[in-house]
């Protein structure tokens, strides 16, 4: 199994993320373009690859965002493990599977990233995550739909 | 082996898992070291490096934002600016006009040019006053410029007035500094001259040309023109004198009507600084 292609990918997605993502916020809310890479792995792969690259791409988040090392790399790296544990790669190629776990998947990362903001901040988690994290968790999900139903995607085998 | 490989194999992703998790707390609670700082700077500096081209499609698409924002915002100045210019004329313009009204003792009316139906041909405007605010055939009309012409004909509520371009009628003009008398008309496109001047008349380029008040249309010392040219034809019913109208008759935009024009009164108007030829 070739990992570098992958690694390839989520290197660019990373790239773009990192300076073309401010492009695509929308008042407090900003989709990660990362999250749903880790969700396709996972369901593609299996657990230990989306573990993997959860781990690797959650720490470079955290490298060059604003959160705590070790934050975004624990929540991609829960959800990229849960994908590859619950589905396989024949569900992947139905849309409401890949919907619903990305949504799942982006809800957890927003939920740790803001409950890690409140607990510095000293805010209340709630209103935060009624503000950006569930916003920012549908945006995410709703460019992941987008990707999918796009020529860009292409499952293996199609 | 065979069976220690089956066990291993579905805890591997267990295992991966719990590692991943545990170096991610570890990190999350202990990484907050300088030289975990420092590797995230630097690190941070690597991806930076590497994203530099991207951040130029990002720079590209600012730059047409702003371009696109400067635009809009240059038209919205541009239309401010021609607003505000087209205020400050009109206010000029006011002034000049309430100046001229306070000085004139003549009864008049204002009015705005609503139309110009045969300018270009016929040279005649269109008021929007007419009978109701005291308008008559053959009031006279003027602007502080000088005489506009008379209105031909009237309406309750707007009226016509024929200009000297292009008139059918002559007007009792004289040379303020000859006191010399005659008859101003138009004789072509954008030319006028004055008929009945003896041969041998003081005339002269530059001279200015007021109304004398004969004929009870027009008032006496209306500022009319100024003579541009002097020919060498001596025939006193051509007209041997050219004279240019102050009035710009196609850019009128506000004009007075004298209202009820009273030889007494305009006999000793001072209001163009003219004497009695």
């Amino acid at each position: 199994m070739s990992y570098l292609t992958p690694a390839l990918i989520a290197l660019v997605l990373l790239i773009l993320d990192a300076s073309l993502g401010g492009l695509l916020t929308l008042g407090p809310v900003r989709p990660s373009l990362t999250l749903p890479f880790v969700v396709y792995v996972g369901l593609l792969r299996g657990a230990v690859p989306g573990t993997l690259f959860g781990a690797a791409l959650g720490l470079a988040t955290d490298i060059l965002g604003a959160l705590p090392l070790g934050a975004t790399s624990f929540a991609y790296c829960a959800v990229g493990f849960a994908c590859g544990k619950l589905w396989h790669e024949g569900a992947f190629r139905i849309l409401w599977p890949w919907g619903t776990f990305l949504f799942a998947g982006a809800a957890f990362s927003e939920l740790v990233a803001h409950y890690l903001v409140s607990r510095g901040t000293g805010l209340a988690l709630g209103p935060l995550l009624l503000v950006s994290g569930l916003p920012g968790a549908l945006y995410t999900t709703v460019l992941g739909l987008l990707w999918f139903l796009s020529p860009l995607h292409r499952v293996r085998g199609t | 082996m065979r069976n220690s490989a089956l066990l291993f194999t579905p805890r591997l992703d267990w295992i991966v898992f719990l590692v991943t998790v545990g170096f991610s707390l570890t990190l999350l609670f202990f990484g907050k070291g300088p030289a975990v700082t420092s590797a995230k700077r630097e690190i941070g500096g690597i991806i930076a490096y590497a994203g530099k081209p991207v951040g130029l499609v990002r720079r590209s698409f600012g730059l047409w934002k702003e371009n696109n924002d400067l635009r809009a915002r240059a038209m919205t100045l541009s239309h401010e600016n021609a607003e505000l210019r087209d205020a400050a004329l009109e206010n000029a313009r006011l002034r000049a006009m309430l100046d001229f009204r306070n000085r004139c003792p003549l009864p008049l009316k204002s009015a705005e040019v609503v139309g110009f139906p045969g300018l270009s041909v016929g040279g005649r405007i269109l008021l929007d006053v007419g009978r109701r605010d005291g308008l008559r055939l053959n009031s006279a009309v003027l602007t502080p410029d000088g005489l506009v012409g008379k209105v031909v004909e009237v309406s309750d509520h707007s009226s016509l007035v024929q200009t000297l371009q292009g008139n059918a009628y002559g007007v009792s003009v004289y040379i303020e500094r000859s006191r010399v008398a005659g008859i101003l008309r138009w004789v072509g496109a954008a030319t006028w001259t004055i008929v009945g001047l003896s041969t041998g008349e003081d005339v002269r380029v530059g001279d200015l040309v007021l109304t004398t008040g004969a004929g009870s249309v027009f008032p006496q010392n209306v500022r009319v023109g100024v003579v541009t040219k002097v020919t060498g034809q001596h025939e006193a019913n051509q007209g041997w004198c050219q004279v240019q109208p102050f009035v710009r008759f196609e850019s009128l935009e506000e004009v007075f009507v004298v209202t009820q024009p009273d030889r007494a009164e305009m006999k000793d108007s001072l209001w163009t600084g003219g004497g009695r030829p």
